[in-house]
């Protein structure tokens, strides 16, 4: 009875083995933000490559970088932002572009071609883009007083008094100190150590009023209402004000540009090194180029495109937008890379920034900084 | 025991534990038939995050994933345990009863990160493989000590009876011990397939590109808020878990003990 | 002879590969404590030429960093008394529930026990997340809570994001860890002793406190030590529902190694880590065996 049993047990174990490795499929593994891709873009890829698309997502370039510098392999495509690129170059872990395979590149905008953090876009295309700024509840901001179209709403303490516990910051090293730059009047992309410990100094004073460094759900806080301000993607508040639209939600989120200026990610799309599906890959970026495929990025989830025939399709309810489409492009930056000494620095500081809890500092004077 | 004030008072300390135990269970189990996005009062029953849950082909591939991870290491985890709670029992080995113990012992955290450094020096691909072989590792140890526990009942007399009998050791391993330990060995295979269906920690750490499994959506999930199909899912879990947990205390209630 | 290779046969499977996947491991991180950060990630090589002479690079700047990190004594520090907070209410929560079930009924307490099993068995991402709903911004316990509180004259207070939801959770997840080992001590305890104690008079309270509890020592002790232990690493529970100042010592270890790509830093935070949990658990060890209650309840 008992070896009949352990029979049975070895044969469902057989069973379930065999089944288990004859389960395969061709796939296509991207590594990307969240709701970075439109589906019928999607659908589109699936049919000409014959495989089935597995999206990774990531929330911060440091995550992305740590996971391919720890050897991470799998993927077939990333998109990973500006500065991160060089660091994959600098870190052989992505392949240079046969542009040949790349026809739709002619679609790209001059003007987002050939960018410091790779010359002649030797190993990267870019995507699309998503300025940062502030988004806020309307009412909210209108019943203080606040007009938010400056980053002192979430460092001078004027402000923060009345926003305690009610705003949201990325939870992204590079974002945090660029805006605190900005505000400080300092290039966002400075490496220059004293301006850096200038910006530690600021977010560290600033940061016992902050909720919470967030980049996953900050746009949900502010539906609920319990988030006043929050450092925001574009595709997120997008995303954010259609769900409030469905669900006629009372709350009305606004966003805005700053005066000092912003910072906004321009994403690419590159090649690992480890990836066995060069040819896919390429189809891949290819058709992500495609202006109807920038058109659908644009129009299903708010991102800004690199694009101007997609742009003159969108409607003029999102290209009008200048927190999607900024009027002044000139007031924008994009990301620089760090040299390896000052990103060790800074992810220090930054892991002091995040794991120190602070009180808040009445004694202290801030009109130094102004 | 007769009822009087203290053993009331017993009973009711009891019972407010398994409230506290049970309500929050029971409420994401409720929420998941609520016919609301967003908020969280209950606004009607539904069945549409079951039918979004399945529509999910990448959390059905997580989910297989899981499963096929779950089987393979409560395999051979079941192999290397059974031959371990054997081997502790009959012998002394300080070395594999104090390693045996790392895993019920320590943070899951160290094991994780450790296994994570040690994967990346020696080159191996991180994916399904390390999962597996991290999950056997700690899946021994708790079918070792269920094992174990169900040799503590066993008369070895048996032994000395079957080799008398001109039965050499494998086979007396194989005819006499196996069988009158089965019972746990298989309720050690059950608890070995939940640990490793549920594990989160280890798992994060050891895992790589396409190899995501159910807790590591659920994790995603969860963070990017996306609460009604969690509900669901963790509902499924929830139930599997149980069907599993009382199959194994059928089997061998001593597990527990 | 026969004896000696069965036990090689039995013990050195499970042996080798246990060797393999934990010693190993934790011997390799004690090297990598050593080492110094890669420029982009991972480790600097452990041998390099610098003028043609070889050079070992191993240094203890990492764990310089972290002893005279602020941040990192005040992580440490809070999650040992988070952990030890979490284990007295955890201890005070089971207790009744396993004495419950020991004194009950023979027939019901294997039914009683599978009730306190069930959800220790399922996934702890689940019971975490059970809590976000319980303690969310619009829930009705928050609700409640927060028109009381109102009602004497306080601002609305947020539930779920602060240390008060770090410690709920975390006394949810880990409560089976005190339950079964408690259960398991009070199960053995001869009713006997209770009967002679009552016949000498005592007390309900005297027998519960002169003979219950000295006698359930060892099971208290084993069962603190498995919710003390997996507390002190925990990261999932203070960053799904704490806030900036409920960080534990987890949060640092994993963000060095996913955000941060500071190996070393990771690494040596984590031996921190353990040499304190385990000189704790020694500690206390220590002191409870040379109690006079263990004493008596060890024999």
């Amino acid at each position: 009875m008992s070896k009949m049993c352990l029979n049975k047990v070895a044969l469902v174990f057989i069973f379930f083995m065999l089944t288990s490795f004859s389960w395969a499929e061709k796939k296509f593994n991207l590594y990307i933000g969240t709701n970075y891709i439109a589906d019928p873009t999607i659908a589109r890829f699936e049919k000409l490559c014959n495989c089935k698309l597995y999206q990774n997502y990531f929330n911060d370039n440091g995550e992305l970088l740590a996971k391919i510098a720890a050897g991470a392999s799998g993927y077939d495509v990333m998109v990973p932002t500006s500065y991160a690129v060089t660091d994959l170059i600098a870190m052989h872990k992505i392949l240079p572009l046969d542009k040949s395979k790349l026809p739709n590149l002619q679609y790209v905008d001059k003007k987002f071609l050939s960018e410091p953090y790779d010359q002649g876009n030797k190993y990267s295309v870019p995507y699309a883009y998503n300025p940062v700024f502030l988004a806020y509840n309307v009412d909210k901001m209108k019943e203080l007083g606040i007009n938010p179209n400056t980053w002192a709403v979430v460092f001078d303490p004027k402000y923060l008094v009345k926003l305690k516990g009610r705003i949201t910051m990325f939870n992204s090293s590079r974002n945090v100190f660029a805006v605190a730059l900005l505000y400080l009047g300092k290039d966002p992309n400075s490496t220059n150590i004293a301006d850096l410990k200038a910006a530690q100094n600021l977010i560290n004073r600033a940061s016992p009023y902050w909720a919470k460094f967030d980049s996953d759900s900050y746009y949900r806080g502010l539906l609920r209402g319990d988030i006043w301000v929050s450092q925001s993607y574009s595709i997120d508040i997008f995303k954010a004000m259609s769900d409030a639209r469905n669900s006629h939600a009372k709350i009305t989120i606004g966003a805005q540009l700053q005066k000092e200026g912003n910072m906004y990610e321009l994403d690419n799309l590159v090649i690992p090194a480890s990836t066995h599906n060069v040819n896919d890959a390429y189809a891949f970026i290819n058709n992500a180029l495609l202006p109807q495929s920038e058109y659908e990025l644009s129009n299903l989830t708010g991102s800004s495109v690199p694009s101007q025939i997609a742009i003159k399709r969108l409607d003029n309810s999102i290209a009008s937008l200048d927190w999607i489409y900024p009027h002044d492009m000139s007031k924008l930056q994009t990301f620089i890379a760090y040299p390896p000494k000052i990103r060790i620095l800074t992810n220090e500081m930054w892991t002091e920034i995040q794991m120190q809890c602070r009180e808040i500092c009445s004694t202290c004077s801030y009109a130094q900084d102004n | 025991m007769q009822a009087n004030k203290s053993s009331k008072l017993l009973i009711l300390g009891g019972i407010f534990t398994f409230l506290f135990l049970y309500v929050p269970l029971i409420l994401v189990i409720l929420y998941s038939f609520n016919d609301s996005r967003i908020g969280i009062s209950w606004v009607g029953f539904t069945l549409k995050w079951y039918k979004v849950l399945f529509a999910d082909s990448q959390l059905m591939s997580a989910a297989v994933n899981s499963l096929i991870i779950a089987f393979v290491a409560s395999f051979f985890s079941v192999i290397l345990g059974t031959f371990a709670g054997v081997a502790l029992h009959k012998y002394k080995v300080p070395l594999l009863s104090s390693l045996i113990m790392i895993p019920v012992a320590a943070p899951e955290l160290l094991v994780g990160v450790a296994l994570l450094l040690f994967f990346l020096l020696i080159n191996f691909t991180l994916g399904y493989v390390s999962i597996v072989l991290a999950h056997i590792a700690f899946c021994t140890s708790f079918v070792t000590l269920a094992v174990k526990s169900r040799m503590v009942g066993i008369d070895n007399s048996i032994f000395d009876a079957a080799r008398d009998l001109g039965a050499n050791s494998f086979k007396s391993f194989y005819l006499v011990l196996i069988p009158s330990i089965l019972p746990g060995i298989i309720a050690g295979g059950l608890m070995a397939f939940t640990l490793s269906i549920d594990d989160f920690v280890i798992t994060f750490f050891t895992a790589g590109v396409g190899s995501t499994t159910l807790p590591l959506s659920i994790y995603s999930m969860i963070k990017m808020g996306v609460t009604p199909e969690v509900n669901a899912i963790s509902t499924i879990i929830i139930l599997f878990t149980l069907v599993i947990t009382s199959l194994a205390s059928k089997i061998s209630p001593q597990l527990f003990k | 002879m026969i004896k000696l290779t069965e036990k090689r046969a039995l013990s050195w499977p499970p042996l080798l590969y246990l060797i393999l996947m934990f010693m190993v491991p934790m011997g390799l991180m004690l090297i990598i404590a050593f080492m110094e950060p890669g420029d982009y990630g991972g480790v600097k090589p452990l041998i390099s030429h610098i003028n043609g002479k070889l050079h070992l690079d191993l240094n203890l700047d990492s764990f310089i960093l972290v002893f005279s990190s602020e941040f990192v004594w005040q992580l440490m520090v809070r999650s040992i008394i988070y952990s030890l907070v979490t284990t007295i209410i955890c201890l005070i929560l089971s207790y009744p529930l396993s004495l419950m079930i020991a004194r009950s009924a023979k027939k019901y307490r294997d039914i009683l026990l599978l009730l306190v099993i069930i959800p220790f068995w399922s996934c702890f991402l689940i019971r975490v997340y059970a809590w976000m709903i319980i303690l969310g911004p619009d829930s009705g316990v928050t609700h409640i809570i927060n028109s009381i509180i109102s009602v004497l004259g306080f601002p609305p207070v947020n539930l779920l994001y602060s240390t008060f939801a770090v410690i709920i959770c975390l006394v949810y997840v880990n409560l089976p860890f005190m339950i079964l080992p408690l259960y398991a001590n009070l199960e053995k305890h001869e009713m006997d002793l209770l009967d002679a104690g009552r016949d000498l008079g005592a007390t309900r309270f005297q027998l519960f406190w002169k003979v219950t509890v000295p006698l359930s020592l060892p099971g208290v002790l084993v069962g603190s030590a498995l919710v003390f232990i997996p507390c002190i690493g925990m990261f999932v529970v203070p960053e799904l529902v704490g806030s900036n100042c409920s960080l534990m010592i987890g949060n640092l270890i994993k963000q060095q190694f996913l955000q941060g790509m500071n190996w070393p830093l990771g690494t040596v935070t984590s031996i921190v880590m353990t040499v304190s949990v385990l000189s704790i658990s020694l500690i206390v060890g220590f002191i409870a065996k040379n109690s006079n209650g263990f004493k008596y309840a060890s024999k």
